[in-house]
């Protein structure tokens, strides 16, 4: 029997074969939670309405709007998931250290971010039909063209990217110690609603309207994000 | 330069001190036991042999590296323990061909055969195994997987005397038939002595003995008499009271001419087993459990 010399690149691409095999549930999740979010948009996302002498009237909007809020609650779980002690306990059954877990996670993630947005205009067409054939009195007000589309698929992919990388970054950082586990989420959601240099962060990129310079900005921090912890974070033990 | 290295390995967990300046050589290409009452440190040392746990002070290196973190030692040992997880919804064929992907040395036709022999059906989901069923199916893979080093860490949990019997038997035949580093951890060492070549035994994190088991057979003699015989004797490992003025000592074997001389004092001599001469050592100063009564 002799001693086989690994590389990372054999070792990453045999632990994302795995991954993408051992974690299918994460995308039946997934379809759940949509499902769900269709359901509660079919019959209008948001209402209005008002009344004259001569009328009462009531206008409801259907969007996906809540189907892309749902996605993005599922990315933000996924990947405290993926760094629990069982999953943890599966990943280092097979041939793999911190570094091709951390990069072969950080791929699922990317692969996450494309079915999610896939899946997400789908189910936005099928509202539309849904809603179209099933309810009375539908006047289309918007047209979907294949731009509109793409857009869509391209925000969702990009927005679930980010905060499943930062969620996974901030699961990463809670498994460091004990008190982080406390600490992490009470610091996170201080700098979000307090003014703390990261909130014109954050403005610098949920305000941007040009979609090229968001994937942009997204991308970036994504890799900064991606880079830290890679690199950064390779002591985490395997408890048992 | 052994695989399996330590030199006063040190492992702290806050407070408590699980491994304390251990100094260890693993034989290469040997069957050796890790043996050692509860607490002993006996998961704790192979959880860091694995690379799953760091040493907090000392040297650790197994083929000649650190194994935390360590890709090539990943790729080469294979350890075997009852936290292993699959994944919810795969069934036993779909993780042995999960092992046949990541291990070249992965012998699929072993595992089928030894899965059908202990009555595991591959398209079964290992979820909804037995304690012992699971046990059983971490054991076929650890015997499947031929990497040059295997830990076994209390392969037999759970199993029945009939499938722990066959386990053994499967062991030493796929070790004669492929020879790698084996370690394995258990109470069991009655159940081993046919089977292990190399014995280590622990305590508190430390070590007690690293012998080869043909050694350890004939390490101590278990003497009874009355304590004016007894009072004199060397190298005693253990003493026990039997009441109406009747001990019982356990003393490093002192030859077969002074063993004799023994006999011949009114002395009754007789043989330790391995397995009990490992509880003696470990249970020195706690009394029997006679006392509590």
């Amino acid at each position: 029997m002799s001693f086989k010399e690994m590389s990372d690149k054999t070792a990453i691409v045999q632990q994302v074969r795995f991954k993408l095999a051992a974690f299918s549930l994460v995308f039946s999740t997934l379809a759940i939670i949509q499902l769900i979010a269709f359901l509660f948009s079919i019959t209008g996302s948001q209402s209005s309405g008002g009344m004259s002498d001569v009328m009462v009237y009531q206008v409801t909007e259907i969007n996906s709007n809540l189907i892309v809020i749902f996605t993005l609650l599922w990315a933000l779980a996924i990947p405290f998931g993926m760094l629990s002690r069982d999953q943890r306990q599966m990943e280092f059954m097979f041939v793999t250290n911190r570094f091709v877990s951390h990069v072969s996670n950080l791929v699922f993630i990317v692969w996450m971010a494309l079915v999610a947005a896939f899946f997400t205009v789908a189910l936005t067409l099928t509202l539309h039909v849904t809603a179209y054939v099933v309810l009375d009195d539908v006047s289309v007000e918007t047209i979907l063209s294949l731009s509109d589309l793409a857009i869509l698929w391209l925000f969702t992919g990009l927005w679930v990217l980010l905060i499943a990388t930062t969620s996974y970054s901030l699961a990463v950082l809670m498994r460091l110690h004990t008190l982080l586990k406390v600490i992490g989420p009470a610091v996170v959601l201080g700098l979000l609603f307090y003014q703390t240099p990261v909130a014109p962060f954050i403005e610098w990129i949920v305000l941007e309207t040009t979609i090229a310079w968001f994937a942009l900005k997204v991308l970036l921090t994504v890799s900064v994000i991606s880079l830290v912890v890679v690199f950064g974070i390779r002591q985490l033990e395997v408890r048992r | 330069m052994s695989d399996i290295q330590l030199k006063n390995v040190t492992k702290r967990y806050r407070q408590k001190t699980a491994i304390s300046s251990l100094t260890l050589d693993i034989p290469d290409k040997s069957m050796t036991g890790l043996v050692g009452p509860n607490g002993a440190g006996k998961t704790t040392l192979l959880n860091m042999i694995a690379g799953f746990e760091k040493t907090t002070d000392g040297e650790l290196t197994v083929f000649g590296e650190e194994p935390f973190d360590h890709l090539n030692v990943a790729a080469n040992l294979f350890y075997v323990h009852d936290g292993m997880m699959y994944p919810q919804d795969f069934r036993i064929a779909d993780v042995f061909r999960a092992f046949q992907t990541n291990y070249p040395h992965w012998d699929q036709a072993l595992a089928e055969q030894l899965a059908q022999h202990f009555g595991l059906d591959i398209r079964q989901m290992p979820r909804y195994l037995s304690k012992g069923q699971a046990s059983t199916l971490n054991a076929v893979i650890g015997l499947a997987v031929h990497t040059p080093v295997t830990l076994f860490d209390e392969p037999t949990t759970g199993m029945d005397y009939g499938v722990r019997r066959d386990f053994y038997r499967a062991l030493l035949k796929s070790y004669l038939a492929t020879p790698r580093t084996i370690v394995l951890s258990s109470h069991l060492l009655n159940e081993l002595e046919d089977l292990l070549e190399h014995v280590v035994l622990i305590n508190r994190g430390e070590l007690v003995l690293q012998t080869e088991m043909d050694d350890l057979k004939h390490y101590a003699v278990g003497v009874s008499g009355t304590e004016e015989q007894l009072n004199g004797l060397e190298n005693v490992l253990y003493q026990e009271s039997l009441g109406f003025n009747q001990h019982f000592w356990v003393i490093e074997h002192p030859g077969e001419s002074d063993l004799n001389r023994l006999r011949e004092q009114g002395l009754s001599v007789a043989p330790v087993a391995p397995a009990d001469l490992c509880v003696y050592l470990t249970q020195t100063g706690k009394g029997d459990i006679d006392d509590v009564f």
